[in-house]
């Protein structure tokens, strides 16, 4: 009885020691397993996703939209957006100091098998753009996708109830040869006369330059955006609200929405169509 | 799309050849021979085409009045018919489907899996070689036949291969209306599915191991060679070779392990066969073939020779090996091929960095285990594969231009040594089921995890809209619109060359060179795009002409979003056979602009097609 139980608890033993010896050699080919992968190398800007004839995407500045390889971007970022305090001032999220100092941290590089497993991700579809940034405030920027229409999501946590902002300004920059008008034909972009007649003969559309002042008010709510160098139209859309302008100055159209002090995080909004024409964009107006 | 209407015809492509080979050797030799069927196929691509060539040489001094495309049905009906009768009254002895069902159905599975993971979000083939060698295939159709590619089009400038493959995708072509497209995706599929299965043999035949030869058939699906040597997802003359190599060397192997050797007409056909498909790949091929023959069949000699100078031996090639690495930047050959062969001359850190890219760190950590692995086990026909491979790749790291296409050939060996490699480790644990079926799911996600990372940059830079190709479907759609009005008459599109390349075998209107016109179109094309005087550009236009096939006929100008792009580049892009403009794009504003200029000039320039990707014009002189 004795060798008998001598016996299976010695079989057992053996049986725990092999499958554990098993199991250190199954942790190391997984270890090499995880080492091989972790020599892929990633793509820069991670995921891509398409919005009408555009794509959209993570940069190290923010989440741009762009087309192929103009080298034109429409950019949603924190060096930009902005908030108003109480007292009139407006600051935007990252200072032009925290820029200069490197004084930021986004997710734009992350830890190399993360990226591998967003690489993934963007290829089978399954992730839309996203990017954090920390300084001392908290900015998360996340989209949502349907076909050509863009929402973009701008989450933000400030550090205490003394900077508490009154309004909150998400923002879109545009190119310098962009045509940037209203659904009443008024032109918000410097652009030579020939530009504008083509722009007539092509499109049948008359624009007029009103170019008085530097910061405008769009009463409508809706700023049409074609790129001379892309194909496809931008419509940005504000909601109910917001406000839309178009600063020219700073090359940004903005949409403010007044906000209520609380301690929570605040989320601002901002909604962009692309169409592949000016034919479709106008049908929508 | 691949269905099985689409497979018919690339399944044809090889069924034909090996029915005509069987029915020519099969009865040709007393005993059975391992794998007949690639002796076969390569007896009967090489009868059909020399049969064809020979027929088209009589036929023009007999009756030049009949014309090759009328014939070219005759013979290849003929093959069938007289091949498929032979077939049947044959015996079957040397069929042994039995031995291949379960490896053919594994790489049929894994090769449809993968193909359709690469084709994800992308409705297009990404062989960008397939239009050029369309636009051989359909002037072969249209009556202009000869052994030499740059004979029959001018988009041939390099003659790296005759038109073999090219009479092999025409026959299989012309009996069925597949789209292009459709034809090219089936054929890419079956060709994918032929070297997994070569990658599960070639494994099989050496070791015996079936773990091994499974680890050689995921690896060789899973890792997408994308850089140079394309191996399993590009069907092109240098992977149609490597294939033939693959199989000829498993049989070759697969006879030595019975001790006994292929009759040397064997060894002829294969070593024909491998340089009528391709010069360059085929003649590296057939060295390591032949000189796999000549070793096992003078072994005894070799064996007592290397034994006595072993060390010696070794010594001499790593040190030769080493110098001739180091020393191949020195020798200039970059001006092969009108300068493109610069562009394919890869420094060490360039190839390490490719390699990166398609493996991420499984080469370097696993391989050198399967090499030391079978350095211990000192198995003979091993170590012969190890010093081949390590030949391979000496040829590969050299610093001169296209030394990575070898890798085409070189990749079944350093699959087969990094399946060794995780064979090693596998078998510390395989005594536990649950581990080693998990062993088996960690590594298949690690291939996927490396396969799309690499398919992620490949293709990068080729979002098109929601999609991720090399061409728009508005191109295809204006091709289709050229082939109704203007297809196979006497007509020359002008474009850049990206937009030539595509138009060209969707439309059946010839270009000048597509994609690699030559430098008198691309400095006519400069000068159109520094002049606004339309009345100049239409007299330019038609100053351009295709020196194989001439044309006096119209031109017609495409403009595309390509074309704007392609003409804001610099003028050494322009002129560099190496730069086009891949990824497809649409027309803006400023192209629509330049577009209403032609437009105003209705005299020389007449609108016959417009979508937003591209303006077609009828020129007038």
């Amino acid at each position: 009885m004795e060798q008998n139980t001598q016996r299976i608890t010695l079989k057992i033993k053996n049986t725990i020691t092999r499958f554990l010896k098993n199991l250190v050699y199954f942790i190391i080919f997984l270890f090499l397993l995880v080492a091989s992968l972790y020599g892929a190398t990633t793509p820069q800007n991670k995921p891509i996703k398409a919005i009408g004839t555009m794509q959209i995407a993570p940069f190290k500045d923010g989440i741009s939209i762009y087309q192929g390889h103009t080298g034109e971007y429409y950019v949603f970022s924190p060096f930009n957006d902005y908030a108003i305090n109480e007292d009139q001032t407006r600051s935007s999220y990252i200072s032009t100091q925290e820029l200069t100092d490197n004084k930021f941290k986004s997710t734009f590089k992350e830890f190399h098998l993360i990226e591998i497993k967003k690489t993934i991700e963007g290829y089978l579809g399954t992730i839309n753009p996203s990017i954090n940034f920390r300084t001392q405030k908290n900015i998360k920027y996340s989209t949502n996708i349907n076909k050509n229409r863009l929402t973009i999501n701008t989450d933000i946590s400030f550090p205490d109830n003394n900077s508490v902002p009154r309004i909150l300004g998400s923002t879109i920059s545009y190119q310098g040869t962009d045509f940037i008008f209203d659904t009443k034909g008024n032109l918000y972009n410097y652009l030579s006369d020939n530009d504008i007649s083509s722009f007539k003969n092509i499109y049948k559309i008359h624009l007029a330059s009103s170019l008085d002042e530097l910061r405008i008010h769009i009463p409508d709510g809706k700023i049409i955006i074609v790129n001379p160098h892309m194909t496809g139209v931008i419509v940005i859309r504000s909601q109910k609200g917001q406000n839309l302008w178009v600063n020219r100055n700073f090359r940004l159209i903005e949409v403010e929405k007044m906000i209520t002090p609380k301690d929570d995080r605040y989320t601002t909004t901002l909604h962009v169509e692309v169409y592949k024409n000016l034919e479709e964009a106008q049908k929508t107006l | 799309m691949i269905n099985i209407t689409t497979l018919i015809p690339a399944i044809f492509l090889y069924v034909l050849p090996t029915l005509v080979g069987r029915a020519i050797i099969k009865d040709l030799y007393k005993r059975s021979l391992s794998y007949p069927f690639i002796s076969y196929f390569a007896t009967g691509i090489s009868t059909l085409y020399i049969f064809t060539l020979l027929l088209n040489f009589i036929l023009r001094f007999i009756f030049p009045d009949v014309s090759f495309s009328t014939f070219l049905p005759a013979i290849i009906l003929s093959f069938t018919v007289v091949g498929i009768i032979l077939n049947l009254i044959q015996n079957v002895n040397d069929i042994h489907l039995r031995n291949y069902i379960l490896p053919f159905i594994f790489s049929i599975v894994l090769a449809f899996l993968i193909y359709n993971l690469w084709q994800f979000n992308s409705p297009y083939p990404f062989n960008w070689d397939i239009y050029e060698h369309q636009t051989l295939v359909n002037t072969i159709l249209n009556d202009r036949f000869s052994f030499i590619a740059s004979n029959v089009t001018d988009t041939f400038g390099f003659n790296g291969y005759p038109t073999i493959l090219h009479t092999l995708i025409a026959s299989s072509q012309i009996f069925f209306n597949t789209p292009i497209f459709d034809y090219w995706n089936s054929i890419s599929y079956i060709h994918f599915t032929f070297i997994v299965l070569a990658s599960y043999l070639f494994a099989k035949e050496i070791t015996g191991n079936r773990t091994i030869s499974i680890i050689s058939g995921l690896l060789s699906a899973l890792i997408f060679d994308s850089n140079n040597s394309f191996t399993t997802l590009f069907f092109i003359p240098q992977t149609f070779t490597a294939m033939i190599f693959m199989f000829l060397f498993i049989q070759l192997i697969s006879e030595i392990k019975k001790n006994r050797l292929p009759s040397l007409n064997i060894i002829a056909i294969g070593t024909f066969s491998l340089l009528l498909n391709h010069y360059i790949i085929g003649t590296l091929a057939s060295i390591f073939y032949i000189g796999t023959y000549l070793y096992y069949r003078y072994n005894a000699l070799i064996i007592s020779y290397i034994n006595i100078n072993k060390r010696l031996a070794l010594e001499i090639g790593l040190f030769v090996g080493l110098l001739t690495v180091i020393f191949s930047p020195s020798i200039s050959l970059g001006f092969l091929n009108n300068g493109e062969a610069q562009t394919f001359t890869a420094s060490l850190s360039d190839k390490a960095e490719a390699m990166k890219q398609i493996y991420g760190f499984l080469l370097v950590l696993f391989v050198p285990i399967g090499v030391s692995a079978v350095l211990r086990r000192k198995n003979e026909i091993e170590i012969f594969i190890l010093i081949l491979m390590s030949g391979f790749l000496t040829i590969i790291l050299l610093q001169l231009p296209y030394m990575a296409k070898f890798y085409v050939l070189a990749r079944i060996f350093v699959h087969f040594f990094a399946a060794i490699g995780i064979y090693t480790i596998f078998k510390f644990f395989k005594n536990s089921k649950l581990l080693y079926i998990n062993s088996y799911i960690f590594l298949v996600l690690t291939l996927i995890g490396i396969f799309v990372t690499n398919a992620s940059n490949w293709k990068g830079f080729l979002h098109y809209h929601d999609i991720l190709t090399q061409v728009s479907p508005l191109e295809i759609e204006a091709a289709d619109f050229l082939k109704e009005k203007y297809g196979n008459g006497n007509t020359l599109l002008v474009s850049d060359p990206a937009t030539a390349h595509i138009l060209e075998p969707f439309s059946s209107i010839n270009t000048q060179g597509g994609a690699y016109m030559n430098t008198n179109t691309r400095g006519i094309l400069d000068e159109i795009s520094k002049t606004t005087n339309t009345k100049e550009v239409a007299q330019k236009l038609y100053s351009i002409n295709d020196a194989v096939n001439p044309t006096n006929g119209k031109r017609l100008l495409a403009l595309s979003g390509r074309y704007f792009v392609w003409q804001n580049s610099s003028k050494k892009n322009k002129y560099a056979l190496s730069y086009d403009v891949w990824y497809p794009k649409d027309l803006t504003f400023e192209d629509e602009k330049i577009i209403q200029q032609f437009k105003e000039d209705e005299t020389h320039f007449k609108l016959i097609y417009q979508n937003p990707a591209i303006a077609i014009f009828e020129v007038s002189k």
